[in-house]
């Protein structure tokens, strides 16, 4: 992931591919980006189903190879490179798990993060959330006298769902601008910093929320 | 003072190691929801006694400022035991949780401090990971492998308990304690984590597993 | 509604959140005078008691009551005058374990200017040490006494700090590769309350470990 390939052309604006990397660099960004980010970012389906179809044809490869004694050498090479996009893939799919968990019902209820989900992980969550909700309520909400049952609400005269975790945006972030964006405003103050390309920052995640998502700016 | 037998309960996970779990402690659970119990009697008879005033709320609280005072520390109170039972539960389902990813060996050995309700959770929660790692159902991969970034292929292994043959992917291996063996570093992982191998520090295995 | 970033199931909140802090209550409380003041001597809490009140239930009194928040000495005059002199030789761990959460809480309740000046002019005196040592202090008498000072915050951003320079070790003088067993995690639980630095650090730890992860290639 070090090493930055040169970008495209201008004319190629799609900006996953402006700078030419490969999906194994790609998912090592997004393992990065989502290990940093505090909250949970847009499943990359279309990436995730790629990289599993090379693996798919990288194992068949490899299974081809064993027969072959003389190639033992690029078997190895083949088995190391597969472990290590296999293991960046669990890596990913193992952070926003973790995540999805901790900030479960915030996930489901919010109809803009729960787009951000996969159909798995949708089903997991909801699994998941019915799990533990149900475990809390055996232990401790059976128990409690009327009006004080809820799981999202601390008592029947509380305003909202009070006791769903949100992310907290605020937490700062090391960044790395990967394209010129003129001033950026990081604070509510409208202070503003310019960013330029290979600039590096730590900077509250909030104001570079969109930026991040657009994949202007990478988290390190 | 209020709300002092709950934190004694988060005190009990807090001061201990993030591996370890205290038995589930009942007795306390109890006391502590007989305490909110006896706050919300003595809250619903100053409820009825503002019902019977028949006067609303704000004006009940101006002639009667100090029940009024009663009743809203004993809401908070029940509030107070609430959160710290709830996050008891929620934090020790956590800890369970972190030791199914960690190692099965210490999922099993903490057992006998769990309760009932904990096992059949520590059992769900189990089924639902399985789920969500195999294939058709869910992203068929096992995210509970990789402790490192792999590196060689192929782990050099000494053998610490004797499980007899061993079926792998890769081939049959005849796990002899104290004997050392080369496998595929994915499948070695689990054998690991588990206890049953131990990885050996420098590549001075010369005992190489014959095909 | 919660804030952002607040965890209703955070332990380490609920656990500042067991501090007393002294008040008086302007007006009394019935039914409940030696329950909430052990030296109370009727059944009743009579109005302009003095009292130490956890930190959980001083919102509620504040407002129903008009308690009166005194600050608690730990945020005190005296104590501003002895960060002024030598922020590091303080010892906020005995005084106040919590001392920057509890100060946050407080805030919200009093707003005292005087309040956020004393708790930047504690960690600006102390931080800086602080760094220093978590990344090169060795294990000792001299870390034992400075890790006895420290509040919880504070003992956070050290190991936080200490991590992230043996991750970076790690990497910088491991050859081998060999499997061991998983690292104890430190669990983020960070808040929008805590000082901005922790956050930092560990991040840092979080890329110094990144980095040992990915640098075989």
């Amino acid at each position: 992931m070090e090493s930055e390939a040169a970008p495209g052309s201008a004319s190629q604006l799609d900006p996953t591919n402006l700078y030419g990397e490969s999906d194994v660099a790609t998912i090592k960004q997004a393992l990065i980006n989502e290990q940093v980010c505090p909250e949970l970012l847009q499943y990359q389906e279309d990436l995730v189903n790629r990289l599993e179809s090379q693996i798919s044809h990288q194992e068949a490869i490899i299974k081809d190879l064993n027969e072959d004694p003389e190639q033992d050498l690029l078997r190895m090479i083949y088995t190391v490179e597969l472990q290590r996009i296999k293991y960046s893939l669990r890596c990913y799919l193992r952070a926003r798990l973790k995540k999805l968990e901790q900030h479960v019902m915030h996930c489901l209820d919010d109809p803009n993060m729960k787009d951000r989900l996969s159909d798995k992980e949708v089903k997991y969550a909801e699994d998941y959330f019915l799990l533990l909700g149900q475990h809390i309520s055996t232990n401790v909400l059976s128990a409690m006298p009327q009006d004080f049952k809820g799981l999202l609400r601390q008592s029947s005269v509380s305003e909202a769902n009070d006791t769903l975790a949100r992310p907290n945006l605020d937490k700062h972030v090391f960044c790395r601008v990967l394209e010129d964006q003129g001033s950026v405003e990081v604070d509510e103050q409208g202070e503003t910093v310019d960013f330029s390309k290979d600039d590096l920052y730590v900077v509250r995640y909030r104001p570079i929320q969109d930026l991040v998502r657009d994949s202007w700016v990478q988290l390190i | 003072m209020f709300g002092k037998r709950a934190v004694e309960l988060i005190n009990e996970i807090a001061n201990c190691t993030p591996e370890n779990l205290p038995a589930y402690n009942d007795e306390l659970v109890r006391l502590v929801i007989e305490e909110v119990n006896e706050h919300y009697n003595q809250m619903s008879d100053l409820v009825r006694s503002m019902n019977r005033s028949g006067q609303d709320s704000a004006e009940w609280g101006m002639e009667h400022p100090e029940e009024a005072s009663a009743l809203v520390v004993h809401h908070a109170c029940i509030l107070r035991n609430k959160r710290l039972l709830m996050t008891y539960v929620k934090e020790r389902a956590e800890r369970i949780k972190s030791l199914k990813w960690s190692s099965r060996t210490a999922a099993m050995s903490i057992r006998p401090q769990l309760s009932a309700t904990e096992v059949e959770f520590q059992q769900a929660y189990d089924r639902l990971l399985t789920k969500y790692c195999r294939k058709g159902t869910g992203v068929g991969m096992d995210l509970t492998l990789d402790t490192t970034p792999p590196s060689d292929p192929e782990l050099s292994v000494r053998v610490r308990k004797d499980c007899g043959e061993v079926v792998l992917p890769s081939g049959t291996f005849f796990l002899k304690k104290n004997t050392c063996h080369i496998m595929p570093r994915e499948e070695a992982e689990g054998l690991i984590r588990d206890g049953y191998v131990e990885a050996l520090e420098h590549d001075n295995c010369l005992l190489r597993w014959d095909t | 509604m919660l804030d952002e970033g607040q965890d209703f199931y955070d332990v380490t909140s609920i656990m500042a959140e067991e501090t007393l802090i002294p008040a008086v209550v302007r007006r009394g409380v019935k039914g409940l005078g030696p329950a909430l003041d052990p030296s109370c001597p009727g059944h009743d809490l009579p109005a302009n008691t003095q009292l130490d009140l956890p930190l959980w239930l001083l919102p509620t009194m504040a407002g129903r009551t008009s308690a009166h928040v005194v600050l608690p000495r730990f945020y005190g005059e005296k104590m501003r005058r002895k960060l002024q002199a030598g922020a590091h030789c303080e010892d906020l761990r005995s005084r106040c374990f919590y001392f920057y959460d509890v100060a946050q809480a407080l805030h919200a309740i009093v707003q005292q200017p005087a309040l956020s000046h004393l708790t930047q002019l504690a960690f600006k005196g102390r931080f800086k040490e602080l760094l220093t040592k978590a990344h090169t202090a060795a294990e000792g008498p001299a870390l034992t006494k400075l890790k006895g000072k420290l509040s919880a915050e504070e003992a956070a951003l050290f190991s936080a700090g200490a991590e992230s320079m043996a991750a970076f070790e790690r990497w910088r003088y491991s050859t081998s590769t060999a499997i061991r067993g998983p690292r104890a995690q430190s669990k983020p639980r960070l808040g929008p309350a805590r000082p901005a630095l922790q956050d930092i650090a560990n991040q840092a730890a979080h890329a110094n470990s990144r980095r040992t992860g990915t640098s075989h290639q």
